[in-house]
């Protein structure tokens, strides 16, 4: 690779954080596990045929009536918990990422645009973000979620509505600067239009902050679903995600069997925290003023 | 006429990732006292590199490898970090292009002043303030008693650079280092400035080292010329002289770029290309590519020979009276 | 050289108030009294540039000789008057006015700020022209080669990033930029300012080759009164906001009539040549007042050695025919 190229430049530099090379090592393991899950998986937890309540509730260890070793156990249907969380972080990471998306999109383009027309545009869209934002992320999901009703599109809806905002206020930010650059009085000059400027010149110069918002926004999004699912708004039971899984096995850790809530949560905290290293060490490149 | 500060190799590096730059190469010269010598080259030339090697200001990654730096007699490359700031203020002084980097925004002029003269002498505040107030209004600022009680925000660009210029006077240096120090000033206000203190320079007997790419601002201050390519010095001499008659082929350059020499309208005689990257520099003299006189010769390092007043590093030293064309050889 | 007008500055000002925020709205509304900051940036400019000349924009800086090469060049509309381009608006009208014409086209000071870091120089050149219908798809590789000759660059240079050029380079690239939308009249703010001594006479002299060659207007806007002598068939003065003079370069050069003019071109430090020369300066006095609240009557009294009391009141009109200035008591 040509060793000038950002890319390399920022790898290069990336790498000499040993934790965050690490957690970049996590994260790419968990979501290749999450990828794989059908492949690897000893059992489809989705599949209700599969399941045998004989085997519910094992700890550990336990050889079940299929025949195979249920590693993490099994939870209140039967179901092999390391499946159940292999497919568990699929779902989570699956919405984490496209709801993180859409949420990057609406909100720089959202941004961007107030920033480059001014005025009362501005004004508007910026009032509407601030006042969003002045609400906890949760309530809004909780009141969506609960408005949309179950399922994966309602999910995501209610996870942009709550995210936007973050990336339209950084999109801002970052945008206005630009926007007092040369090189965009330079394309007013030619003349070029407004859609071409924001989205050719100043979108791709405001990516930097947004990049480091969006590590930290899917990390977010995937605990805001857990903490959704596991409230009940969240997937269909049939479907249980990360959340639902921590929620089902929450009746029975005061009666000893802990495995059906903690590894599904080990798995949930693993996730978020290797993210959020990645994400800090990103952030302390992109911006080394804010490091700490 | 005794040598205030004597220059001799000195020598100053970077480490940077792409590779060794080298800022400062073998460069020597020397200052008398009351002395306004310029130091002119263009951006990369070493030049405030060389102001800030005199100070021990050089931080990592750059350091100073070789060469020594001499004020009074006392060498100075070497010195202690607590030795080097003692020295600094009281002998040797710095003016900088943008004087924000000397003013703290949020203490007022006349605090920052006094701490300036009391970290290097004991007097009473009160003391201490009527020198303040006397230098600034020697550096021309009007109502210069209240104006102690302001903060730098509140004064003009031009009016900043001369409460600089005013703490670089205050505990009355010997040398003082103007790195651009009107540059980013309007010409009304640089001629001010500029008259100011050729005049302060004659009464107090202060030497100077004035750094710029300005020819002209140069010529109008200094008494003696140092012209920098690349990191070395590649000419030296009386101002008049070395304008009049530019014995190296790239000073000559330089003067013929300038468009008020030229006839209006008419193309500039101009050097082609631009400055080799100081972490490859080309074999021998670092302006062969550019110069139209090289030949094999210049494959080989020229040193800095002196005839008279004046010297220059040039195999083929352009001659006293010779036009652009001919080379002499 | 034709004496008609290309382009036409008509009574211009522009102002710049910083928005008021609804807290100090709120303020005001309870009878608080709230401080305007207005910028008076440029103030009622009137002037012409003929086809085919260039003309010198000079002044010291936040006498808002920028601000007014912008909005001749389309980028901010004015608060009042307009500018033409061959008696059509530069700007539409509305709340966010767009530009109207490509025939004018700007050259930036600092060419690290010009260039988005993002384009390669290639696409860089040929956006505008793409956008505009002035070359196909096709035929845009062979276009930008084209300009990238024109400015003295290498074919090769359109596969490259901006960060892999000095300065003087990436001052052609934007002169490339600027050229390849094939505009009538260039506006140019401190183009070379930035640059190296060394550079600078290189790019002075592209300026000098494309205007011969291409026979373009220029509208070259520099504080540096040398470049300005060296490449204008005439120049402006600009002060605080207002022309003070404007004619032929030569003579404005030869005999100033405004105590301004006069002023600066005294400043100019300049060459020392002979050893006995004497380097006599004739400062101006006092410092350029703040365009927040500039002095009433003409701007330069109170610095101007021969101001009357009727300077103080009475703000002088720009008069005369070849050589017009804005002076009660011109010097002759």
């Amino acid at each position: 690779m040509d060793p000038t190229s950002p890319f390399a430049r920022f790898w290069d530099e990336f790498r000499r954080n040993r934790v965050a090379v690490a957690a970049l090592g996590v994260v790419l393991a968990i979501m290749l596990l999450a990828l794989a899950a059908p492949l690897i998986s000893p059992q489809d937890p989705y599949d209700l045929a599969n399941l045998v309540l004989m085997d519910a509730r094992r700890p550990p260890g336990h050889v079940g009536s299929k025949g195979f070793t249920h590693w993490l156990g099994t939870d209140a249907q039967g179901r092999d918990l390391l499946s159940a969380i292999l497919y568990g972080l699929r779902i989570s990471i699956q919405i984490g990422i496209i709801a993180g998306s859409i949420a990057f999109v609406l909100g720089a383009t959202l941004g961007a645009f107030a920033a480059y027309f001014g005025g009362r545009i501005e004004a508007l869209i910026m009032r509407i973000i601030d006042l969003q934002l002045s609400f906890p992320a949760i309530l809004l999901a909780l009141v969506l979620a609960a408005l949309l009703g179950q399922g994966k599109w309602p999910l995501i809806a209610a996870l942009v509505t709550a995210q936007y905002a973050y990336f339209a206020r950084t999109a801002h930010g970052a945008a206005s600067t630009e926007r007092s650059k040369d090189y965009v009085d330079a394309a007013l000059s030619t003349p070029l239009a407004a859609r071409r400027v924001v989205f050719r010149h100043i979108l791709p110069n405001c990516l930097p902050p947004l990049i480091v918002v969006a590590t930290v926004q899917i990390a977010n999004s995937i605990a805001l679903e857990a903490t959704l699912s596991f409230l009940g708004l969240g997937l269909p039971v049939t479907e249980p995600s990360l959340g639902m899984l921590i929620a089902n096995g929450f009746q029975y850790m005061l009666s000893g069997r802990y495995w059906i809530s903690i590894y599904p949560g080990v798995a949930l905290i693993v996730l978020i925290v290797a993210i959020n290293l990645v994400g800090d060490q990103v952030r302390d490149q992109i911006n080394p003023r804010l490091r700490r | 006429m005794s040598a205030l500060l004597e220059v001799s190799g000195l020598t100053t590096r970077f480490d940077t990732r792409a590779g060794l730059l080298k800022a400062v190469e073998d460069v020597s010269f020397s200052v008398a006292e009351g002395e306004i010598i310029g130091l002119v080259g263009e951006s990369g030339s070493g030049k405030s590199v060389t102001g800030f090697s005199i100070l021990g200001l050089v931080d990592p990654p750059g350091r100073i490898v070789s060469g020594s730096v001499k004020l009074n007699g006392r060498e100075l490359v070497g010195l202690g970090h607590d030795a080097l700031r003692s020295m600094r203020g009281r002998e040797i002084a710095m003016v900088f292009q943008d004087p924000s980097a000397t003013l703290n925004p949020v203490l007022t002029i006349g605090r920052q002043m006094r701490l300036a003269i009391l970290a290097h002498e004991r007097m009473s505040e009160q003391a201490a303030s009527d020198r303040c107030i006397e230098v600034l209004a020697t550096v021309g600022i009007p109502d210069a008693a209240r104006r102690l009680e302001n903060y730098p925000h509140q004064f003009s660009g031009g009016m900043r650079q001369r409460v600089a210029i005013a703490i670089a006077l205050l505990n009355r240096p010997k040398l003082i280092i103007c790195d651009e120090p009107t540059t980013a000033l309007d010409v009304s206000i640089q001629a001010q400035i500029l008259t100011e203190m050729k005049s302060l320079a004659a009464r107090l007997g202060t030497a100077m080292i004035w750094i710029s790419h300005d020819l002209a601002t140069v010529s109008s201050v200094a008494s003696r010329l140092l012209v920098m390519y690349a990191g070395r010095l590649i000419e030296a001499g009386p101002v008049a002289d070395v304008l009049r008659s530019p014995r190296h082929p790239y000073a000559r350059g330089l003067l013929n770029s300038l468009p008020g020499l030229a006839k209006p309208g008419h193309d500039l005689v101009q050097i082609p290309g631009s400055m080799p990257s100081l972490i490859d520099m080309p074999e021998g003299c670092a302006f062969r590519p550019r110069c139209g006189f090289a030949d094999a010769a210049c494959a080989a390092m020229p040193t800095l020979s002196a005839s008279g007043p004046r010297s220059v590093r040039c195999h083929h030293p352009l001659g006293q009276l010779a036009e652009a064309g001919a080379p002499q050889s | 050289m034709s004496v008609s007008s290309l382009v036409q500055v008509q009574a211009v000002s522009k102002r710049f108030a910083p928005s008021v925020s609804i807290g100090e709205r709120i303020a005001a509304w309870l009878g608080s009294p709230v401080e305007t900051h207005i910028v008076h940036a440029v103030d009622g400019v009137s002037f012409d540039i003929r086809k085919g000349e260039v003309l010198g924009l000079v002044g010291e800086s936040g006498c808002g000789k920028s601000t007014l090469g912008r909005i001749i060049a389309g980028i901010h509309p004015p608060s009042e008057g307009s500018a033409l381009m061959d008696g059509k608006a530069v700007m539409g009208t509305g709340r966010t006015p767009l530009k109207t014409t490509t025939r004018i086209q700007m050259v930036f000071q600092d060419p690290f700020a010009s260039l988005d870091p993002r384009v390669r120089i290639g696409d860089t050149i040929s956006e505008g022209p793409l956008a505009h219908g002035f070359v196909g798809n096709g035929d845009a590789k062979a276009y930008v080669a084209k300009w990238l000759k024109a400015v003295g660059l290498p074919e090769e240079a359109a596969q490259r990033f901006p960060h892999q050029f000095s300065g003087g380079q990436r001052q052609r690239v934007a002169i490339a930029r600027a050229l390849a939308m094939q505009p009538d009249v260039l506006v140019c703010d401190e183009p070379v300012a930035s640059l190296d001594v060394s550079i600078q006479a290189q790019i002075i002299n592209l300026f000098l080759k494309l205007r011969r060659e291409l026979d373009v207007t220029m509208l070259f806007i520099s504080h540096d009164l040398g470049v300005v002598r060296h490449i204008s068939d005439r120049v402006a003065i600009m002060y605080l906001g207002r022309i003070v003079e404007i004619g032929p370069t030569a003579a404005i050069y030869a005999s100033p009539r405004h105590p301004y003019t006069r002023a600066l071109l005294d400043s100019v430090p300049k060459l020392v040549t002979g050893s006995d020369e004497l380097v006599t300066f004739k400062p101006i006095q006092g410092e350029l007042p703040s365009p927040l609240s500039p002095p009433p009557g003409c701007h330069f009294h109170l610095r101007c050695p021969f101001a009357q009391e009727r300077c103080k009141v009475d703000a002088p009109r720009l008069d005369g025919a070849a050589q017009a200035v804005s002076c009660h008591y011109p010097l002759s």
